[in-house]
């Protein structure tokens, strides 16, 4: 079968319940090894990397944003949006389920051999993810900016490009034009969080 | 300014790295008109993951990075070029020396070293990047700081 990248897309989507089946879906789409950021990973343990993600997610959804494809390689960005209903670990610790929709921003550079995914190069944005689920601060500084409170999120705001007009460190209760960029949305939420509304 | 490492790469790779990169590791301010040596790379605005940013902003991120590390330098994991697309794996290196301005907040120097895996997908128009697709282990980099904790 030849690899595309709406078939990756739906074999990550609805994993196949049966370990037997799951275990030859991957087969079809990845070597063994597979080479993950320079770390060798078998087959079966990318399985199990899958299987386990199954149960900290529900319902998710990928959707390619951006593909480049050459002879032997394909990049792909995506948006990968999904419930977070199981426990989640990461580097910093487990999440407890949220109940929250997540929308992660991933892009993967894959080396095509043979016809099946040998390497994989892969960025996931899990500081945002984290960050929606309301899992993470910062730790142990002196200085940070969430130590300033309020007035810092509306700084930061204003000073990474207009969510917040002019005025707004003189009218704190009000705040409008809340643009979708990250650093953007994370000043927003903390006035949201704050009570402001936009 | 740390040395370029590459991978193979061939044709648009190296042309729109090598206007790239230095644009980014070597100090803005030593440039006599900044804003113009970005343009000469970026459209104004350049869009950046679906948000149109204006060459300024691109110049007073390269400068907010700059001040934040020091030292800076990419070594190239993979790329992957067409006629109209770049994409490059890379770890940027660096000492972290002043205010770092996080997605979390502002952590203060703690003159570690870092590395932080980047990918960038980017749009060539009329030979100048027009997009950008990327996304960077700011969790790592946090993480590395010792900067991040669960809340």
């Amino acid at each position: 079968m030849a690899f595309t990248v709406d078939g990756l897309m739906r074999l990550w989507d609805d994993l196949p319940a049966d370990p037997a089946a799951l275990e030859a879906a991957f087969r079809e789409v990845y070597a063994d090894p597979v080479v993950v950021n320079g770390e060798r990973r078998t087959l079966p343990e990318l399985v199990a990397m899958a299987s386990g993600m199954r149960s900290v997610f529900a319902d998710t959804r990928r959707e390619a944003i951006e593909v480049v494809e050459t002879p032997g390689h394909v990049a792909v960005a995506f948006r990968l949006r999904g419930r977070h209903v199981g426990p989640l670990p990461t580097p910093l610790g487990t999440v407890r389920p949220t109940g929250r929709t997540v929308d992660l921003r991933i892009i993967d550079i894959l080396t095509i051999t043979d016809g099946l995914i040998g390497a994989v190069q892969m960025v996931a944005d899990d500081l945002d993810l984290l960050m929606q689920l309301g899992a993470v601060t910062l730790a142990g500084q002196d200085n940070q900016l969430a130590g300033e409170g309020l007035a810092g999120s509306y700084r930061q705001a204003h000073e990474l490009g207009g969510c917040c007009s002019p005025d707004l460190l003189a009218r704190p209760a009000t705040w409008t034009g809340c643009a979708p960029g990250r650093r953007r949305r994370v000043a927003c939420r903390r006035l949201a969080a704050s009570g402001c509304r936009s | 300014m740390a040395g370029q490492r590459r991978a193979k790469q061939t044709g648009v790779v190296i042309a729109v790295l090598d206007r790239l990169l230095p644009l980014w590791t070597q100090p803005v301010d030593s440039r006599d008109n900044a804003e113009a040596a970005f343009r000469a790379v970026y459209a104004d605005p350049v869009v950046v993951n679906g948000i149109e940013m204006p060459v300024a902003d691109m110049v007073g991120r390269a400068r907010a990075l700059q001040r934040a590390f020091d030292g800076l330098g990419m070594d190239i994991l993979d790329a992957v070029e067409t006629p109209d697309r770049v994409v490059i794996a890379f770890l940027m290196r660096g000492r972290h020396v002043g205010p770092f301005i996080s997605p979390l907040g502002t952590v203060a120097p703690t003159h570690r070293d870092i590395e932080v895996r980047v990918i960038d997908i980017l749009a060539v128009t009329a030979g100048v990047v027009s997009a950008i697709w990327v996304v960077s282990d700011d969790l790592g980099l946090l993480r590395q700081l010792d900067a991040a904790k669960l809340a």
